[in-house]
């Protein structure tokens, strides 16, 4: 992550962003950042990403919401929790870009965002981790060339007996349903 | 003493020999685990980005379904480890998010009361059984087998009673007692890069590079594991990685209860041994004399 600093004019920050992103369980003191740039020396990831932690932090606190949503910094989070044993003003970064991705699905079209979306959408039809067909409906919004790549793989595994050819459900369906459903109704009111 | 065992999605299918070895060493050791009935996927870390509740309450119906039983949790995978964790931590510390917690629970007329515990079968085999009772049980002992334990990022992080979450020791420990060689291993916590091998492949395959390659430096002839998303990426890109890197590593990648198992004399097929994709047949035979 190289680069000029951007120039933010004052009419595009929304002051309400930092709150609303810590409105979410684990994410409340951000205001306790130092700037220290422990997150970003602990991250596996800061090379690859636009906006180190560190760095998005920041823009978190100073409202800039629309880069913010456009980052890619939370889809490379894989919750290795590095940097919230280490911070020393004891934020929960993991929590943080938790709250990120669940804020920024809707308009940022990350491979990652595609992939928890399809993730998602199995875990309603099976209640349980389906691979193949998570992998179908990941190359079908992405690319299909994917399924072309893990086929040698996919033998594999299937030879090893490693691979479910059909999907494993949980009996009470229902019971998956309606808790979506109801978490839908009252995550509206968040 | 018996568990209410989560084994989680994989070892129901790219983690077989993960359920199958964990099956057969706690029966050998003459504990019980009781598949927690009707269990559904804990999310993992993917849920939280589609809906922060759901997150929550998808792992809590597998704690309230394990509570109904009347028994402590065991968990395998590091991955359900920490979701089912987060979601009884979150309840226990946050009456706000408490409240929405039960009251979602509620439309599947559910109670989760935070009463059970939660523990990592490395924690249950190395703390509770502990490791004087393990060593009475090794028939076969690794003769010296190099061996580096990795243990991933979610088995010790962000907190929980057992294990630094840094510099954790349990499986080295275990390791030793069973006769293997146990090498210094940097890289023990570092994150194997989890579902980013599908969505960032050029960035996860970099981080298993030097997960392998620390291990080969050490001279380590085996990788032992504790999470089946670890092993998945370590064992089936390994390929992947020689090729983009033109290294040439060819190392084992077994989970500790297959070696574990294997030290208590426990039968291959029961440990599920043909199932690592880099074949671990070599090492079997040169160290505990057995065709698998």
């Amino acid at each position: 992550m190289t680069g000029e600093l951007p120039v933010i004019q004052e009419a595009s920050l929304d002051p309400d962003f930092k709150r609303l992103v810590e409105s979410f369980s684990g994410a409340q003191n951000i205001n306790a950042c130092i700037q220290c740039g422990t997150c970003s020396g602990s991250c596996s990831f800061s090379e690859s990403m636009k906006h180190t932690p560190r760095r998005l932090l920041e823009m978190v606190r100073a409202g800039m919401r629309e880069e913010v949503l456009n980052s890619d910094t939370y889809w490379y989070c894989t919750s290795c929790y590095y940097c919230t044993v280490r911070c020393p003003r004891g934020i929960n970064l993991t929590e943080v870009m938790y709250a990120l991705k669940h804020v920024a699905i809707a308009v940022n079209k990350d491979k990652n965002a595609v992939f928890y979306d399809c993730f998602n959408s199995v875990l309603q039809s099976y209640g349980r981790l389906y691979e193949n067909g998570l992998l179908l409906k990941l190359a079908l919004k992405t690319d299909p060339l994917m399924l072309v790549a893990y086929g040698p793989l996919g033998v594999k595994m299937f030879l090893k007996g490693k691979l479910n050819i059909l999907p494993s459900r949980v009996r009470a369906l229902s019971d998956i349903r309606q808790l979506y459903d109801k978490v839908g109704e009252m995550e509206e009111k968040i | 003493m018996t568990y209410a065992y989560y084994p989680g999605c994989s070892l129901h299918a790219t983690a077989r020999e993960y359920d199958e070895s964990t099956r057969a060493v706690f029966e050998n050791l003459g504990i019980g685990l009781r598949e927690i009935e009707d269990w559904n996927c804990c999310g993992a870390t993917a849920l939280p980005s589609t809906s922060y509740l759901f997150s929550l309450v998808v792992p809590t119906r597998n704690l309230a379904l394990a509570e109904e039983q009347g028994q402590d949790v065991a968990v395998a995978c590091n991955s359900c480890f920490v979701t089912l964790r987060r979601a009884k931590s979150v309840y226990e510390d946050n009456p706000v998010w408490r409240a929405k917690i039960k009251e979602a629970m509620g439309v599947i007329g559910k109670d989760f009361e935070a009463r059970i515990q939660i523990k990592h079968i490395l924690d249950i085999v190395v703390n509770d059984v502990g490791l004087e009772t393990i060593a009475a049980t090794v028939r076969n002992p690794l003769h010296g087998l190099k061996v580096v334990p990795y243990y991933g990022c979610q088995i010790a992080r962000p907190k929980n009673e057992f294990a630094h979450p840094e510099l954790p020791t349990e499986m080295d420990r275990l390791l030793d007692v069973l006769g293997a060689e146990v090498l210094r291993y940097d890289h023990k916590t570092k994150c194997c890069g989890g579902a980013l091998m599908t969505t960032k492949p050029e960035a996860a395959l970099e981080l298993e590079r030097d997960l392998l390659g620390e291990a080969a430096e050490r001279g380590a002839e085996a990788i032992a594991v504790s999470c089946p998303l670890c092993q998945f990426n370590l064992d089936a890109y390994q390929d992947k990685v020689n090729k983009r890197f033109q290294t040439n590593y060819n190392i084992p990648v077994i989970y500790f209860t297959q070696l574990l198992g294997v030290a208590q004399g426990i039968s291959p097929k029961k440990l599920g041994l043909k199932r690592n994709l880099v074949s671990i047949k070599g090492l079997m035979q040169k160290y505990v004399g057995e065709v698998i």
